[in-house]
C-alpha cells in the first residue's frame, strides 16, 4: 500500500530534490548540534528530517472510486493524518517534558520552594535565576530539572555551608549548560530521528563541566570533593551490616 | 535491665541502641548533637548516624520534624515511645508474631507458662 504511493511520489524530480536537500541539510544540522551543543540545531535537524514526510502526506489523496461508505476507512488517509500528527506529537513531547514533568516532580516529591541564604548566595555568584525546591529526605541529594534545583533536607543537615555551596554551584552549572534540555532533546531525537544512534549517552562530560563551573566560582575543588565524600559515605552506610 | 535490653540486639544494632538511649534522655536531638555525644565514646561518622536515624524513622521508632534556622534547615529527631513504651511494643510485636505463626500452640504455651508462674 505505502510503496504504491512512495514510488510515484519520488518519481517526481521536484519531490526527489526536496527529499535529498532536506535530508542532507538535516545531517548537516545534526553535525552542528554535535559540534556546538546548541539545542536549536537538534530541532532544525528534526524538522528537516521530517519535512519530506510531511510533504509526502500532503500529496496523498484518497481514491475517490472507493465506495463513499468506506471512505472513513481509507488507509491512505490515515497515513496522511499520521504524518501530519508527527510534528504535533514532537511539540507535545517537548511541552510535556519541559512544562509538566518538573511540576510532576515537585508534586511527587512533595518538594516546597524554599528560601535559603547559602543557595541564594550561590545562585547570585553563578548569575543564574533558578528557584530552589527542598524535599523531605535524610540522604543528601541534589539534582536539577530544567531550571529548578532540588535538594533534600539532608544536604543542609549533613554538609557544611561551603559544601552546600559547592553542591548548589554544581547543579547551577547544569542549568548554565542546559544539561536537562540537552537530555530531553537527545531523548526526543531517539524517538524520531535515525541519526540519534550517533548521539552519545555519556554523562561524564556534563558532570565534569558542572564540577568545573563550581570550582571556577568557588576557586577550589576542595568543598565539592568533601561534599562528594560525605554523600558517598552515606551510601556506603546504607548497605546492610554497616553501622 | 541491661540484660533485658541485650535481647533487643536483633531489633536494634548496638549503635542504634546508643542513639535511642541519647534520644530517650534528651527527648529531641539534631543529627549533629547525637554525633557530638557518640563520637566521644567511639569512632563513628556523622553520615552513619544519619543513615541509622533515617532507618529508625522508617520503622516508626523515631519521629522527625524539619527545623528551619538561620539560613539553614535540619531534622530534629525524637523517640515515638519512651523506653518502657518501646520495650512493651517490642514484646507485643514478638508475641503477636509467635501467635500469628504458631496459633494455638503458642497460646497454649503461654497459658501453661503463666500458670506455672503463678
Ligand atoms: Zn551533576
Amino acid at each position: 500500500m505505502a510503496s504504491n504511493l512512495v514510488i510515484p511520489y519520488l518519481a517526481n524530480p521536484t519531490h526527489f530534490l526536496l527529499l535529498t536537500l532536506s535530508w542532507l541539510s538535516a545531517v548537516w544540522c545534526f553535525a552542528q548540534w554535535k559540534r556546538t551543543n546548541t539545542v536549536p540545531w537538534a530541532y532544525l535537524h528534526l524538522g528537516l528530517f521530517l519535512l519530506p514526510f510531511v510533504h509526502f502526506a500532503t500529496q496523498i489523496q484518497c481514491d475517490m472510486e472507493i465506495v463513499p461508505a468506506i471512505m472513513i476507512m481509507c488507509t491512505d488517509y490515515l497515513t496522511r493524518i499520521g504524518l501530519f500528527m508527527l510534528p504535533l506529537v514532537i511539540g507535545l513531547t517537548l511541552f510535556i517534558g519541559y512544562a509538566i514533568f518538573p511540576r510532576l516532580y515537585v508534586f511527587s516529591h512533595r518538594a516546597t520552594r524554599a528560601a535559603n541564604r547559602v543557595y541564594d548566595h550561590a545562585a547570585a555568584a553563578a548569575a543564574i535565576n533558578a528557584p530552589l525546591y527542598v524535599f523531605d529526605g535524610q540522604e543528601p541529594k541534589a539534582f536539577t530539572i530544567f531550571n529548578r534545583v532540588f535538594a533534600s533536607v539532608g544536604v543542609f543537615d549533613l554538609l557544611t555551608r561551603k559544601e552546600q555551596e559547592a553542591v548548589f554551584l554544581h547543579e547551577l552549572g547544569h542549568i548554565a549548560s542546559g544539561a536537562n534540555i540537552q537530555k530531553l532533546s537527545r531523548w526526543i531525537l531517539t524517538l524520531f530521528s535515525p541519526l540519534a544512534l550517533f548521539t552519545s549517552r555519556h554523562t561524564a562530560p556534563e558532570e565534569e563541566a558542572a564540577d568545573a563551573f563550581a570550582a571556577r566560582i568557588q576557586g577550589t575543588t576542595k568543598h565539592l570533593a568533601s561534599a562528594r565524600r560525605k554523600i558517598r559515605a552515606y551510601h556506603h552506610h546504607l548497605q546492610p551490616n554497616q553501622n | 535491665m541491661k540484660a533485658h535490653i541485650a535481647n533487643f540486639n536483633n531489633i536494634l544494632s548496638p549503635l542504634e541502641k546508643d542513639i535511642l538511649d541519647i534520644l530517650w534522655k534528651r527527648k529531641s536531638c539534631r543529627v549533629r548533637e547525637i554525633h557530638g555525644v557518640l563520637k566521644t565514646k567511639r569512632a563513628v561518622a556523622l553520615s552513619s548516624i544519619a543513615v541509622l536515624l533515617d532507618r529508625l524513622h522508617h520503622k516508626n521508632i523515631v519521629a522527625r520534624t524539619i527545623e528551619t534556622a538561620r539560613g539553614g534547615m535540619r531534622y530534629v529527631y525524637s523517640p515515638t515511645h519512651d523506653q518502657k513504651g518501646f520495650e512493651k511494643s517490642v514484646v507485643e510485636n514478638a508475641v503477636n508474631k509467635l501467635i500469628e505463626r504458631f496459633g494455638t500452640v503458642a497460646v497454649t504455651y503461654f497459658e501453661q507458662r503463666f500458670n506455672h508462674g503463678k
